[in-house]
């Protein structure tokens, strides 16, 4: 399916074929594209690393300590222990064996920090880069992508929230949204027509025919777009885009290696997606939550995310796409480092850890750092905001560029964060 | 600049003669009492209380606020106050007004056009102009019978009559509404709280349909003080509760089409305004507070709260796990309670000698931070006697609705030129530079024409829709935003996204103004019980009802019944009964209508107009696709543009899903008739408004001779699936 067209830039691309359209018709034939011209697509900056972002979200804040800030202190370290990885120097819980394994493909960030203590707003600030504020809604990464570097392909949308909600676009237009798909199994088999194909195509038919006066009466971009839109409805709804969200077309060893449950079919599609000119796909894993009065979760959560995403690991970098994809692993905060009298752990916005992969990011590496309670960073710390700067910067977005919405407020992607440089190799 | 802009005086000489009595009347006035009926005086100088719904040969209509009957009372036995009222709200006897308002319309754009050698589009006809005027005027497409009854009728005045019974109809009330909520960015509930605004929403539907003309309306909530359940007009100002200053900048792109927002912070780069000029105009707002210290929420003594709920959920307070649940379950209630009384806080009152003081990093020459900043206007002149008489609010809200204040006028008419039009006199809406329009001489005469009509929308909107420019069909070729236009037509529009869900709703229903968001009575009389102590069983019962609450039970019919247990009406007679039809067989069309509405409910649709609906929609709600406001922080946030969320909704979503199933109102049309071409045309007359031509006929004939039992859903979900059916041509 990676015809050469698709290799092109999406503004190389509209060129060539808005370029070839009028030279042969005389007309635009891409006005869907034309008409998010309000868009400001630019050619990513040089020291873009990534081009596309896989963005693990582990919902309801996820312990650093069981996972990627182990301790051996005492009332603190809980049911882990720090092991030893495949990593020189770099050490994670002994709840996370599968991942220890894969650790020379991950840096491992100790030093994030926020103020921001409750699910709903911490959800949102790690998502956007942005304070919540009543009724203002920003969009996630994957939406300001296309945003500036304009919607890679027209088979597929440019970002897809796998068991996840719906965050809707931000203050930019509706198609910039990213799609939501709530069982990977399913792929977007809930979105099809609930007719069969027969049907389904006899009213596209009719449709066809009933358009045409108008069309021809009306032959404007607005009108015109909506037939594109029409034309890529269908094609999602085309056998070959809804293969492209079925991961049951994936070989069996590959559906072994990621593991049966939700969360790891979800891996396995995002990098189905990716791999398909997606170029950022959310997979949420939820339950943290259940910390405060049981360190069973801790056990049942990181045995939810390890093997899966140490499959996800190994698998985008033996296919080479390591290279140019950044995972990202992130939670609204982490848990507090000492156990409650639940035997639980509380929420601890102060000190917590996330993990990146690819996409520049220089694995094995650990940093910053935290001391003996795990509740003081004794490096520079991190943001949420710092983290969508980041991942901002290896996509090559224009990190300081101004953009206006909402009425004329100014806006910045990454909201004028700092670059986490050392995940790059340089300090 | 905006100095230089004068109305003309030849012009204005009548009309200020017109409103010489309303501008002396403008103290007597600010003191009316808000509430939303009106105390009403007849000729034996009894009261009663009602609001005005009509005036029609020399007999007023005025619905009784305690039974909700419809009175008719004659013109002359009112009292004078009560007919100037009438006057100003009626249509009748505006015709002249309204006849000379569209000739100078006309001859403004007649000029325009000469100037620059162009003529005005073709004509429409009795198709294109039905849709049209229902879609503008009622926000939604015409039914089955509204169409046909137009269509077929022979009056030389159809055109006419459908205008006035349309700007009569709630569906104006609705349509309108919706424009209006989004200016004010109006939301269900006010931003951070759990106070919900439905008595705000509701008044200022009422006050749509009862036509208040647009200066007193923001007089009124420019002025109101009180909580919301004492004088809902205060929705207004509490919609901005805690961030005044943007209130302020939003306060002057909806009123005079003039953005301030810049100057917030620091000088406005263009030179247009300085920060000092935008707290000098909110000092107007300097004793406003949207907050009011709430009494100390009245709990029961927690020792009979927590024995009351022993008993009542049979709990052992001596064991430790049940004497846990029990303390659980107190805490919820403190929760609750602390939320209503939190909510309750919500009110719009003056904080007197409250001053505005410049910011503690203001770095112009003009003033020092913390500076204290006398209330002045952002242009014209404000009336130094009255001025002396009024607070500050009061100062600001006569300013602001003054005749004389070119840019209020200005900025209404353009406004509503732009709705009916697809585009503005000046661009962009929200800061208009009449010197920079192309439009000019366009615009200065819409506004003077909105002064004249007294700020009559309705007879302003009448007046536009009998211009010549929208009696054309719109521009057949595309039109940039940065293009010159002169008005031969409207432009293309995209319906707004409350205009399609309603034109859908249409042909769900037999009415689809069944079911109306109520004022939040109810709701708001629990908000307010926080602060009154009861005993445990009563509060318990209190605080459950509100935590039950479920917005759903404040959108009721005419019984008050919830849209959630409500029965299809009793049809007069059943659909499509013509001397053609055939004996209705199987089962009777309510109890089709009765299966519909179940459909509807398991797929969570709720079978009402946008107006009445959550606002802003939930982001996976079809009215938030096609693009309604989010109404945050943007005064025209709604888009038009197509997206291909859209598309699905329009495709598999579940409005066409149960649209295209027995049962809609479209199938109950179609049902009983003979020919499958006539149930055709309904299909094609209820969702275009006009019969099938050319190759679609041609289709017809092939499919409906050969097609199935599914024939007509595929024929439905294809008239759906046109760009005709969502563009206003």
């Amino acid at each position: 399916m990676k015809d050469s067209i698709n290799k092109l830039t999406e503004l190389d691309r509209r060129n060539f074929l808005t370029g070839a359209a009028a030279s042969t018709l005389g007309v635009s034939i891409l006005p869907g594209i034309a008409g998010a011209a309000e868009s400001q697509v630019i050619t990513p900056a040089s020291h873009a690393t990534a081009k596309n972002v896989i963005f693990l979200y582990m919902s309801g804040g996820m312990t650093h300590v069981d996972t990627f800030d182990p301790k051996t202190t005492s009332g603190i370290s809980g049911p882990s222990q720090p092991v030893s990885t495949n990593a020189d120097g770099v050490q994670i819980s002994n709840l996370l064996p599968e991942l220890a394994k894969q650790a020379d493909k991950f840096a491992v960030v100790r030093s994030m920090t926020t103020r921001t203590g409750d699910h709903g707003g911490g959800n949102y600030l790690m998502h956007t880069g942005f304070a919540r504020r009543p009724g203002v809604s920003h969009p996630q990464i994957g939406s300001w992508a296309q945003y500036f570097l304009g919607r890679r392909s027209k088979l597929v949308p440019d970002s897809v929230v796998v068991g996840g909600g719906n965050p809707g676009p931000g203050f930019f237009r509706p198609d910039h949204s990213p799609l939501p798909i709530g069982d990977p199994n399913r792929g977007i088999k809930d979105l099809l027509p609930k007719i069969n194909k027969t049907q389904f195509e006899r009213r596209l038919k009719y449709a066809e025919t009933f358009r045409e006066s108008f069309a021809k009466g009306f032959p404007h971009d607005e009108v015109k777009s909506y037939a594109d839109f029409y034309e890529e409805t269908v094609k999602l709804f085309d056998s070959k885009t809804t293969e492209l969200f079925d991961i049951n077309k994936e070989p069996a060893s590959v559906k072994t290696l990621y593991g049966n449950s939700r969360f790891a079919r979800g891996l396995l599609l995002a990098r189905r997606l990716v791999q398909n000119d997606v170029r950022y796909v959310e997979v949420q894993l939820g339950g943290w939550d259940g910390q405060h009065g049981n360190a069973g979760t801790a056990a049942n959560r990181t045995n939810a995310m390890d093997a899966p995403i140490a499959a996800l690991l190994q698998d985008l970098s033996s296919q080479g796409m390591l290279d140019d994809t950044m995972v990202v692993l992130t939670t609204e905060f982490g848990r507090t480092p000492k156990i409650n009298g639940r035997g639980g752990r509380d929420h601890f916005p102060k000190a917590f850890s996330i993990m990146m992969a690819g996409g520049g990011v220089q694995g094995g590496k650990v940093i910053g750092k935290t001391d003996a309670a795990a509740s003081n960073i004794e490096t520079e710390s991190y943001e949420p905001k710092d983290l969508h700067t980041t991942v901002a910067y290896a996509l090559g977005l224009p990190v300081e560029k101004r953009i206006h919405a909402m009425g004329g407020r100014p806006f910045f992607v990454g909201n004028r964060g700092k670059v986490i440089k050392e995940a790059f190799g340089s300090a | 600049m905006y100095s230089r802009l004068r109305i003309n005086p030849r012009i204005f000489v009548p009309i200020m003669s017109l409103r010489l009595f309303s501008v002396l009347g403008l103290i007597s006035l600010l003191s009316l009492p808000m509430v939303s009926g009106r105390t009403w005086i007849n000729s034996s100088g009894q009261p009663i209380k009602g609001s005005f719904i009509d005036l029609s040969s020399g007999v007023v209509k005025i619905r009784l606020d305690d039974t909700n009957k419809v009175v008719s009372v004659p013109l002359k036995v009112l009292s004078k106050a009560d007919q100037e009222f009438v006057g100003k709200r009626a249509m009748t006897g505006k015709a002249d007004l309204v006849a000379l308002a569209v000739k100078r319309i006309d001859a403004a754009i007649d000029a325009g056009l000469e100037k620059k050698n162009l003529k005005y589009n073709e004509g429409l006809n009795d198709h294109m102009y039905l849709r049209r005027v229902y879609l503008d005027i009622a926000g939604r497409i015409p039914d089955y019978d509204e169409a046909k009854e137009f269509l077929n009728s022979r009056k030389k005045n159809k055109r006419q009559e459908l205008v006035i019974k349309l700007l009569k109809s709630w569906d104006y009330a609705s349509h309108n509404y919706n424009h209006l909520a989004e200016l004010l960015r109006i939301q269900t509930t006010f931003p951070g709280t759990i106070l919900r605004n439905d008595a705000f929403i509701h008044w200022l539907k009422e006050q749509i349909d009862t036509n208040t003309p647009w200066d007193e309306l923001v007089r009124e909530i420019v002025m109101a003080e009180g909580r919301i359940w004492d004088n809902p007009a205060v929705g207004y100002h509490l919609r901005d509760n805690g961030m005044k200053l943007d209130h302020v900048a939003f306060m002057g792109k909806v009123f005079l089409g003039t953005d301030i927002t810049c100057a917030q912070c620091h000088d406005d780069p263009d030179g247009e305004w300085t920060q000092y000029q935008y707290y000098e105009f909110s000092a107007y707002l300097a004793d406003l507070e949207t907050k009011g210290k709430a009494q100390q929420a009245k709990m029961p003594k927690k020792k009979d709260l927590e024995a009351y709920i022993a008993t009542s959920q049979k709990l052992d307070p001596g064991n430790e796990e049940q004497k846990r649940r029990i303390n659980n379950i107190v805490g919820n209630y403190q929760r609750a309670l602390r939320d209503m009384s939190r909510a309750s806080e919500l009110r719009v009152h003056t904080v007197a000698n409250r001053s505005m003081r410049l910011p503690d990093n203001y770095q112009y020459e003009d003033g020092f931070p913390r500076d204290k900043v006398e209330p002045w206007i952002l242009f014209g002149k404000e009336k130094g006697s009255t001025a002396a008489a009024l607070n500050p609010r009061q100062r600001l809200a006569a300013w602001l609705t003054s005749p004389k204040n070119e840019r209020f006028a200005m900025n209404i008419a353009n406004r509503m030129w732009a709705r009916y039009m697809g585009r503005g006199a000046a661009e962009p809406i929200h800061n208009i530079d009449p010197e920079k329009s192309l439009n000019a001489d366009l615009l200065k005469v819409l506004a003077e024409e909105m002064v004249s009509l007294n700020f009559d929308l309705k007879a302003f909107a009448w007046a536009i829709v009998n211009t010549k420019a929208y009696n054309r069909l719109a521009t057949r070729k595309e039109v940039n935003i940065t293009d010159p236009y002169y008005f031969p037509g409207p432009l293309l529009r995209r319906m707004t996204s409350e205009q399609v869900w309603d034109s859908l709703i249409t042909l769900m229903v037999e009415d689809p103004n069944q079911f109306k968001l109520d004022s939040g009575k109810r709701y708001n009389q629990l908000i307010n019980s926080s602060q009154s102590a009861s005993a445990p069983k009563d509060f318990v019962a209190r605080v459950d009802e509100f935590n039950k609450f479920k917005p759903e039970q404040s959108l009721v019919n005419a019984a008050g019944v919830s849209i959630l247990k409500a029965k299809p009406p009793k049809g007069e007679k059943p659909f499509g009964q013509t001397a053609l039809s055939k004996k209705p067989t199987g089962p009777t069309d309510e109890e089709m209508m009765m299966a519909f509405m179940e459909a509807a409910r398991k797929r969570k649709l709720l079978l009402a107009r946008a107006s009445e609906l959550p606002q802003p929609s939930d982001p996976a709600h079809f009215l938030s696709k096609f693009g309604q406001s989010d109404r945050t922080f943007v005064i025209n946030a709604s888009s038009l543009k197509g997206s291909v969320p859209q598309v699905m909704e329009l495709m598999n979503g579940y409005a066409t899903e149960i649209l295209t199933q027995p049962g809609s109102r479209i199938f109950l049309e179609m049902k009983n008739l003979r020919s499958n071409f006539e149930k055709a045309d309904v299909a094609f007359i209820s969702i275009l408004s006009r019969r099938a031509v050319g190759s679609e006929q041609h289709l017809l004939d092939r499919e409906l001779r050969s097609g199935g039992p599914e024939v007509f859903s595929d024929l439905i979900w294809a008239l759906l699936n046109t760009p005709e059916f969502l563009f206003i041509k």
